[in-house]
């Protein structure tokens, strides 16, 4: 729990500082949160009626949905009124929250909305040894400085965004928000290819094996590698420990030998 | 006429070379110009007037068609069997030769062609569900006869469509080559070698990746600074993709416009009627189920009936307390579409989630039970999943229990499952088999045969396409020897 506590102090900062009561400040919080978040829409006077939609989580778990607002003062006066412990940013839509009563469902669409992702730690329960399910410590934490590193470099270098904002998601993992213009007008197929393209896990829980790759290796794939590769001897090897106990290298031979054969290799590790 | 050995460079490199696109010309000046193939995007309305009865021929006949393409690619998605079935249908009903054939009915075939597509547009605009189906089939189509074009023609098509694709330079391929060949390597034999010769020959298009989501999903070409390098050979994918959208906002744009359509009264019956011809049955707008099934006979139902994908899912739920959204949308869909209502579902799976507090329940599960069946959000009643959705749609992934058990599973784990299931040697290999060979459907269908075989002849049931399918006749074969024995006996497995 410590840790938690402590990743959490450290990262506090990063996005809570834009909702500082502090008025002469006010100025400098908007620039920076021009760079980073969706409240970047608020200040196009283009199209006053397209406004980002908020989702405010209230104490006793009052949930109020759609948003939206006229500038950033009512926002932070709405904001101060509520006191909401929750704040989720939802797409730009069609139409006005106003408006959403009086108009045929199907009219009522997203437009425009950032490309999120979320790192979970829960995904890396097959291999990391040191915890799992909630709990996050800085032995495992390293995963997800490494999928930081390589999903970063990836959106930057093969997709060409530039605005990405990393958030600690208070949990167990991280956010990324990605606001270009671009990312925000993506549609759901080129969203999904994204994911498609980063990804190399396939297979479910009746999968051991859940990494196959080519001999050649698709260029972004090269350089995730070379990222990745420094770790291996520290992380997986040292502090994981993953050929340390039987239960951990059996995991592994799973991941060899998945046609179910071959378990002449079992003897041979053991003797080692 | 004799074949020289071409020593001039082709019209793209050339103009690549001279950082020109290419616009290519008709040669064929007997057709009028938007028939010049026999292609077609649709991107225009036909300009001619039609009689009634052609209307409604036209549109049978393509149907026909698409119904064809449909039943064949579920049986045999691309052997010589696929492609016998659909060129007897389009023979048949939408014959369309290519320009070399130098057939006289050529403007006749194209003109019916494109008629026909617009009649069906109107009629399978109408909702969400009929436009997905329609738009498979319709690409469906489009890939099979575009597969079959010349190079030639394929070049002289993608060009008259004006799609702005820009070439690759040659100073700017020099310098990513090896990078381009790292991605062709699969294809041009395993030497790099090889792939760079390949790659220095083929003509590369630099497109903004959106334009071609099917390559970036399968890693399948280079990208950077958010454009994708895409060689000529891939040119189907972007095409498709190109089809698609357009045929996709098309779709959406007629649904709009279909109130004032309808207003001529000679058109909506037919309309009606074609729609009425064939969508296959969707398990899930009009289910007829009436909401008969309660929570706590869902063990029971499922264990008897479910096919192995849902049964699966349910062993899992039970054993970890949990499922995850994948498996959720999978058998709640499922579940819902086998009559459980919204009430009774949500004391399942309130009840399944036994380590949740009611609060946790509520806040992160409730919503989403609800929104499957059309109470909240968009108010859209979800569709239970057919099979093809669920083999090649989302896939898997760690701690994830969904998907097709002959599709996802490894095949060491499959074969474990299906012995555990009490399945001779003899039928687990007749499985694997066609697991092996990728006929997951028929595998299924097997496995159906062989969990059923005290019903003898009946037990042979038509090629599984829907998991809902799977289990009415699973329950229909119980129902008709409970009715035939004449006492209240559930067969025990």
């Amino acid at each position: 729990m410590t840790d938690k506590k402590q990743i959490s102090e450290e990262l506090k900062d990063v996005d809570m500082s834009i909702f500082d009561d502090d008025d002469d400040a006010m100025e400098d919080d908007i620039n920076q949160v021009d760079d980073h978040l969706a409240n970047v829409h608020l200040q196009t006077p283009e199209r006053p009626s397209f406004q980002p939609k908020f989702f405010f989580t209230l104490p006793s778990d009052i949930y109020i949905r759609y948003n939206s607002f006229a500038n950033i003062d009512i926002m932070k006066k709405e904001i101060e009124r509520l006191q909401p412990i929750k704040i989720d940013i939802g797409a730009v839509y069609s139409v006005k929250p106003k408006d959403k009563k009086t108009v045929n469902e199907k009219v009522f669409k997203p437009l425009e909305k950032e490309l999120v992702f979320d790192i979970d730690m829960t995904d890396y329960d097959e291999i990391r040894t040191c915890c799992s399910g909630g709990d996050i410590c800085h032995k495992c934490w390293e995963f997800m400085t490494i999928a930081i590193k390589v999903i970063d470099v990836s959106l930057r270098e093969d997709f060409g965004f530039k605005h990405l904002l990393w958030v600690y998601s208070g949990r167990r993992g991280v956010h990324c928000w990605v606001s270009d213009e671009r990312a925000r007008k993506l549609d759901n197929e080129s969203r999904k290819a994204i994911v498609g393209f980063l990804e190399i896990i396939k297979g479910g829980a009746e999968m051991s094996r859940k990494v196959k790759l080519p001999h050649i290796l698709h260029p972004s794939l090269t350089r995730s590698l070379e990222i990745v590769k420094p770790y291996f001897g520290s992380l997986v090897l040292d502090t994981q420990g993953v050929l340390d106990t039987p239960d951990e290298w059996n995991k592994v031979l799973d991941f060899i030998n998945d046609t179910g054969k071959n378990k002449n290799n079992n003897n041979t590790w053991y003797h080692k | 006429m004799l074949k020289q050995k071409s020593t001039r460079t082709n019209r793209f490199t050339a103009a690549t070379n001279r950082h020109q696109r290419v616009y290519v010309e008709n040669g064929n000046t007997n057709l009028p110009s938007e028939y010049g193939s026999r292609l077609n995007f649709y991107s225009k309305a036909p300009p001619a007037e039609i009689t009634i009865e052609e209307f409604e021929t036209y549109a049978l006949d393509r149907l026909q068609v698409l119904k064809t393409l449909e039943t064949a690619s579920l049986r045999n998605k691309h052997g010589p069997e696929f492609k016998k079935q659909v060129d007897q249908a389009l023979e048949k009903h939408l014959p369309l030769k290519s320009n070399l054939s130098q057939s006289p009915n050529l403007l006749e075939e194209r003109r019916k062609d494109h008629i026909s597509h617009f009649v069906l547009r109107l009629a399978y605009c109408r909702s969400e569900d009929l436009r997905a189906w329609f738009l498979r089939q319709e690409c469906a189509l489009f890939k099979y006869r575009f597969e079959q074009e010349s190079l030639e023609e394929k070049k002289n098509f993608v060009a008259g469509l004006n799609l702005s694709w820009s070439i690759l330079d040659q100073s700017e391929k020099k310098e990513i080559l090896d990078k381009l060949a790292a991605c062709t390597v699969w294809k041009a034999g395993k030497t790099a070698q090889a792939a760079r010769e390949m790659v220095h020959n083929e003509t590369y298009f630099k497109v903004d990746f959106e334009k071609v989501p099917d390559l970036i999903n399968r890693r399948a070409v280079y990208i950077a600074q958010g454009k994708a390098y895409v060689p000529m050979s891939e040119q189907v994918s972007i095409v498709m993709d190109e089809f698609r959208a357009t045929l996709s906002t098309a779709l959406e744009a007629t649904s709009k416009a279909l109130p004032r359509m309808e207003e001529d009264e000679r058109l909506k019956p037919i309309l009606l009627n074609v729609e009425k011809q064939y969508i296959g049955k969707d398990y899930g707008v009009s289910t007829t189920s009436g909401g008969s099934v309660r929570a706590s006979d869902v063990d029971q139902l499922v264990r008897q009936h479910a096919p192995l994908c849902m049964s699966n899912m349910h062993t899992s739920l039970r054993a970890d307390k949990h499922l995850r959204h994948g498996g959720r949308m999978q058998y709640g869909l499922f579940l819902k579409a086998i009559g459980l209502s919204i009430e009774e579902a949500l004391i399942f799976w309130r009840t399944a989630f036994t380590n949740h507090t009611d609060d946790k329940f509520q806040k992160e599960y409730s919503y989403n039970i609800r929104h499957n069946y059309g109470l909240e959000g968009r108010r859209v009643s979800y569709a239970a999943y057919n099979c093809m959705k669920i083999i090649s749609g989302n896939p898997p992934s760690t701690g994830d229990h969904h998907g097709c058990p002959f599709r996802h599973f490894s095949q060491g784990n499959l074969e474990s499952k299906l012995y555990s299931e009490r399945l001779g040697a003899v039928q687990v290999n007749e499985i694997m088999n066609l697991v092996r060979d990728r006929h997951y459907q028929v595998a299924c269908t097997r496995y159906f045969e062989v969990t059923h075989s005290q019903y003898g002849e009946k037990s042979k049931i038509d090629t599984v396409e829907h998991p809902n399918q799977y289990y009415e006749a699973s329950k229909r074969l119980a129902k008709e020897s409970q009715d035939d024995s004449g006492d209240a006996m559930e067969v025990d497995r």
